[in-house]
């Protein structure tokens, strides 16, 4: 049997693989369109700028002392208590970031008034960190970089978990930075603050000169992941 | 009289130029609101800016990890008669891993997660906002991995340290003051098995995969260490921090 082709086979081929080239840079442009920076309004494009500018003095200040911790380093090869000092300098400092170590210094505390979920306490610890917190506890939970919120269900009610271990009410964050601007990211005007009151969940927040944090004392030790040779 | 017969064709073409009318007409739409958007001078100071500063901190950020490095080889390689001084270098080698200030490779799961293009496509004049990937859902996703036991989790190449934040600014999902694009591909090391059951069980992932997200992940042997994931490379404020000592603590 005979296949013919007929002229509307070709007008038929022709367009739709027009169409189909039209419906592909359309959907490349829609996905760049909605994170591209051209399409962000003013105002959240300052508040990018802020933090950028933020990130870069956080870095500059860090760089310094860096470089000035490898110059003694290099230097003072031979001199082990000047090594043995700035060793145990960076170990302190690691430690109180990593939450080994406790803490003091001034910040927010936030007594939570309400019924919280698991995932608002995820969403206030989040926001304090993008707010500059340099240490987070809930109760006496020191946030790491491995902890997990979630909670437990009994037969009388749900228990929020932080680490695995139950934390009792009333619950209190603590965060450790500049806490009037903590205490403002969290009651900016269509903050966090704002969204938990919709469902009766309260933040009472204090500005605090000094507060301690605790330690975290189930740290990471790596069971399944290693530092590769050539970090 | 000859009868006049509609081609096969001509319904056909009729229809496909409607289409292309259509895409056409929503092409110029998008083009000429980039236009209008880029065409506020203060928008394109504001976007010279950022871009300025996010090459400016690139640069830092790569210096600080080489520094960081170099500071470390000292270290580790320097030998003592005292003994303390290794006790020491064991320690500081702990609390890099820690703080995610080192690269770390082991077995685990990689999720890939993508805006809802389809979906959009299929729903043309719905809000955008539903068929886009929001912060809170790398998030939750993240402190789902976290309750599992994930050792160490990544975000396109952004390492998840204690304080790093995952935020959106208007429509711009950012990980570590870094601005981060749609597809997103999440790498956590841990027990394998764990791992894909918190994904499993994840509320969010679930809900994305629902939805018509396209959503998927891949788990490794228990033995490879096929997952890689890169070091920290910005700064930690610790400015407002004091040491507790233990006696104190009590």
């Amino acid at each position: 049997m005979k296949h013919k082709i007929h002229g509307w086979h070709i007008y038929l081929v022709v367009t739709f693989v027009l169409l189909g080239i039209l419906i592909s840079t359309q959907i490349q442009t829609q996905s760049r369109l909605m994170s591209d920076l051209s399409m962000q309004s003013t105002s959240d494009l300052s508040i990018m700028l802020k933090n950028l500018t933020d990130k870069r003095w956080l870095l500059t200040e860090e760089l310094e002392e860096a470089e000035q911790n490898l110059l003694t380093y290099q230097n003072d090869y031979s001199s082990d208590t000047a090594l043995i000092s700035s060793v145990e300098n960076e170990l302190n400092r690691l430690q109180m970031i990593s939450g080994t170590s406790a803490v003091k210094g001034p910040g927010i505390s936030i007594t939570v008034d309400g019924y919280m979920l698991a995932t608002d306490l995820v969403v206030v610890i989040n926001e304090l960190w993008a707010a500059g917190a340099e240490a987070v506890t809930i109760n006496d939970c020191r946030i790491t970089a491995t902890s997990g919120i979630s909670y437990v269900d009994t037969m009388e009610k749900t228990y929020l978990t932080c680490d695995g271990t139950v934390i009792q009410e009333p619950y209190e964050i603590r965060a450790l930075g500049n806490s009037s601007i903590l205490e403002k990211s969290l009651t900016m005007p269509g903050g966090i603050a704002d969204s938990l009151s919709l469902y009766q969940v309260y933040l009472n927040i204090e500005l605090q000169d000094e507060l301690t944090l605790a330690s975290q004392p189930s740290q990471l030790r790596l069971r399944y992941g290693r530092v590769p040779e050539k970090n | 009289m000859k009868k006049h017969t509609i081609p096969r064709w001509v319904p056909w073409l009729t229809l496909m130029f409607m289409l292309i009318g259509l895409f056409l007409a929503q092409e110029l739409r998008i083009q000429s609101a980039i236009s209008a958007a880029s065409a506020d001078p203060k928008t394109e100071v504001l976007i010279s800016l950022i871009t300025n500063l996010e090459n400016e901190t690139a640069v830092q950020e790569e210096r600080l990890a080489l520094i960081r490095k170099e500071t470390e080889t000292i270290i580790q390689q320097s030998t003592s008669g005292e003994s303390h001084l290794t006790e020491l270098q064991n320690e500081l080698a702990l609390q890099q891993i820690r703080a995610g200030i080192t690269a770390l490779e082991g077995p685990g799961i990689t999720i890939k997660l993508d805006d809802n293009h389809a979906g959009l496509a299929a729903a043309p004049n719905d809000d955008p906002n539903r068929y886009v990937i929001h912060y809170e859902n790398l998030l939750h996703i993240v402190n789902d991995l976290r309750n599992a036991g994930a050792e160490g989790i990544s975000i396109n190449g952004q390492r998840i340290v204690v304080s790093s934040e995952i935020r959106c600014v208007g429509n711009v999902i950012m990980v570590n003051t870094t601005r981060l694009a749609p597809p997103f591909e999440i790498s956590a090391i841990g027990h394998p098995e764990n791992l894909k059951e918190a994904i499993d069980s994840s509320s969010t992932y679930q809900q994305l995969s629902l939805t018509g997200f396209p959503s998927s992940y891949t788990v490794t042997d228990i033995n490879s260490y096929a997952i890689q994931l890169p070091a920290y490379t910005g700064s930690f404020s610790t400015k407002n921090l004091t040491a507790v000592s233990e006696e104190e603590e009590v």
